[in-house]
């Protein structure tokens, strides 16, 4: 079990002496849960350098009270009739008045706030000015006398009664197995493909130059004659007619059932890869409604996420390619990001998606600013086009939004792209 | 060495711990068990930590995994969690009474935060066939200015949380190259 308590010795100094060794402050927490006690040695640790720790017994220097706990108020008024002459500090919601060394902070904490509190008590403590010599605590480590603050009214008086506030406790919600999925099962079709996978699905055509057509025109091909292109037209029948569509194929049929974002395929996932990648026609891909009678229950095994089989399939009749009549050149842009994690995620995937969320681009910029293949940025696009993400942005709409993309650098970077490139090749080791 | 970290986030029971101990290399801390789970498995010296886990990078680097306790009681001490993070994982659990209430909440709750650093969404115990539901997400979001990762995950699945710490740190610098 994790142990954030952190014990620092009392200040050791000479009697007498003028080296002082840097006083800690001994807190005595009321009415926190332990997780809020080690949020708060959290921030003890990294922002006040272990000034402050929290006492173990009941001698402390200050207490620290969670008005807003179970019998929080009666824990200060408690307190300040015990001990009238010890700092406190309150934690609550609503603001309480306060006089003498009690200090309130308002919740929602901030850590500034508290702080600032920590510190201005912990330094009228000591003698009212940051690190002076005196010390909480005497060399031989007994603690010492608590001297009056500087003001007048010294004392914070006890509090008078509040009105007493019901707490109503909460409940914990029902606890199910965190993150497990429900009773039935759940087919994952995601995957990340390993590098000699990405080949089937993105190919491997060299980068074009977008200037010459004829290069242009080898890295387009017609979705339509493909079963992306045969499923996209079922799609919108189905939604269209609010009815079930069959595309019935040589050797099974997939079924698209509308508003279900399921697909019931019928076929082998060998024959499905197959019938992906060969152009299709008419004849040997029929589209048909479905009558109710006939939609039978599917096993499972059969039932695919929609968005994973139209992904599937664009990227494998892509191969690298976008659809015919694509401008290279244009600004696009993602509407959001694809759900990556049931779908097959080739290498430089994520990049591709996080780089084309942000300002529109063209994909021959993309791929160069990247560093990155075109044939990945192009079946990228292929495959998020077929799921309805894509978007071309017009020079008026960038013009509108008052910036012009600088293409020429890298992408800003934040202050630690190293370290986020080592914690990358850690989770992909 | 200096130590880094990231924060994980969501209602209770939405798979914060879980999450954590999947990409964790030290045994991961949770705290969300139930108070009975919790009475019988711990010693009365014991003291409690929050949702903990440790990634150790090569060179000696730490990344701590930080999971916030799920109840709302304890928001305060989310913006001390919160301090030097790298950025934030919010988990959603799909089958709670009002999913998006909760999404509102803690986007709400960590705004200065996702706005300094980066937000991915992971949406748990999500049914089959209800992937059409991660759109509803986007469009909170959305509206809200935020075009973030949102994925279905399993916490348990350590392939799921490995996609979504990369959204977050591509979304964070697509700059970023990776062997």
């Amino acid at each position: 079990m994790l142990q954030m308590t952190e014990r620092a010795s009392p200040g050791g100094a000479e009697v007498g002496g003028e080296d002082v060794a840097p006083a800690v402050c001994r807190i005595k927490a009321l009415g926190f849960d332990p997780r809020m006690q080690n949020a708060m040695e959290l921030l003890f640790k990294s922002r006040l350098n272990g000034r402050f720790v929290f006492a173990e017994t009941d001698e402390a220097d200050l207490h620290l009270i969670d008005l807003d706990s179970y019998g929080g108020r009666d824990l200060w008024i408690k307190q300040a009739e015990a001990s009238p002459k010890q700092p406190m500090i309150l934690l609550g919601m609503r603001e309480v008045d306060v006089k003498g060394n009690t200090h309130f902070v308002r919740k929602p904490l901030k850590p500034q706030e508290l702080i600032a509190a920590l510190t201005a008590v912990a330094d009228a403590i000591s003698g009212g000015s940051t690190g002076a010599a005196s010390a909480p605590h005497s060399a031989d480590g007994t603690p010492a006398q608590m001297p009056s603050a500087s003001t007048p009214d010294a004392e914070s008086a006890p509090p008078s009664r509040p009105t007493p506030v019901s707490i109503k406790p909460r409940t914990p919600s029902e606890d199910a197995d965190e993150g497990t999925a429900p009773a039935t099962a759940r087919r994952s079709v995601g995957q990340r493909l390993a590098e000699h996978d990405a080949k089937t699905f993105i190919g491997l055509a060299p980068d074009i130059d977008p200037k010459d057509a004829e290069q242009v025109a080898k890295t387009q091909f017609e979705p339509d004659a493909y079963l992306i292109g045969r499923l996209r037209q079922a799609l919108k029948l189905a939604a269209s007619n609010g009815r079930a569509v069959r595309l019935e194929l040589e050797h099974g049929s997939i079924t698209l059932v509308p508003g279900t974002g399921q697909a019931v395929i019928d076929l082998q996932h060998f024959q499905l890869r197959t019938l992906a990648v060969v152009p299709l026609t008419e004849e040997n891909s029929r589209l048909r409604f479905v009558a109710p009678a006939e939609l039978a229950e599917a096993p499972r095994h059969r039932i695919w996420p929609l968005e994973s089989l139209l992904w599937n399939a664009a990227l494998l009749a892509s191969r690298g390619r976008v659809p015919l009549g694509t401008d290279l050149t244009a600004k696009v842009r993602l509407k959001r990001w694809p759900n990556l994690t049931r779908l097959a995620v080739f290498p430089s995937a994520v990049r591709i998606t996080a780089f084309l969320s942000r300002d529109p681009v063209s994909l021959i910029d993309a791929a160069r600013i990247l560093k990155i293949p075109q044939r990945c940025v192009f079946a990228f696009f292929t495959a998020a086009d077929a799921l309805g993400l894509m978007e071309e942005v017009s020079t008026a709409q960038t013009a509108g939004k008052g910036r012009k993309l600088d293409l020429h650098p890298a992408p800003e970077r934040p202050a630690k792209p190293g370290l986020l490139h080592r914690i990358l090749s850690h989770l992909r080791r | 060495m200096p130590d880094h970290k990231i924060i994980f986030t969501g209602p209770v029971g939405a798979g914060k711990t879980t999450a954590i101990a999947s990409v964790s290399d030290a045994p991961a801390v949770s705290t969300d068990a139930r108070a009975s789970d919790m009475t019988r498995s711990m010693k009365s010296t014991t003291t409690v930590a929050m949702d903990y886990g440790l990634m150790k990078l090569e060179g000696g680097e730490k990344v701590h995994l930080y999971g916030t306790p799920g109840q709302e009681r304890f928001d305060f001490m989310w913006s001390i969690l919160t301090e030097g993070g790298l950025g934030l994982v919010l988990l959603i659990d799909d089958s709670r009474p009002n999913p998006l209430g909760d999404m509102e909440f803690f986007v709400n709750a960590f705004d200065g935060f996702i706005r300094e650093t980066q937000l991915a969404v992971g949406i748990t115990k999500m049914d089959l066939g209800a992937g059409s539901r991660l759109p509803v997400y986007h469009d909170y979001l959305q509206r809200a200015g935020l075009l973030v990762p949102v994925f279905e995950v399993d916490a348990r699945k350590r392939s799921d949380i490995t996609i979504l710490l990369e959204a977050l740190f591509f979304a964070l610098d697509p700059g970023l190259e990776v062997d």
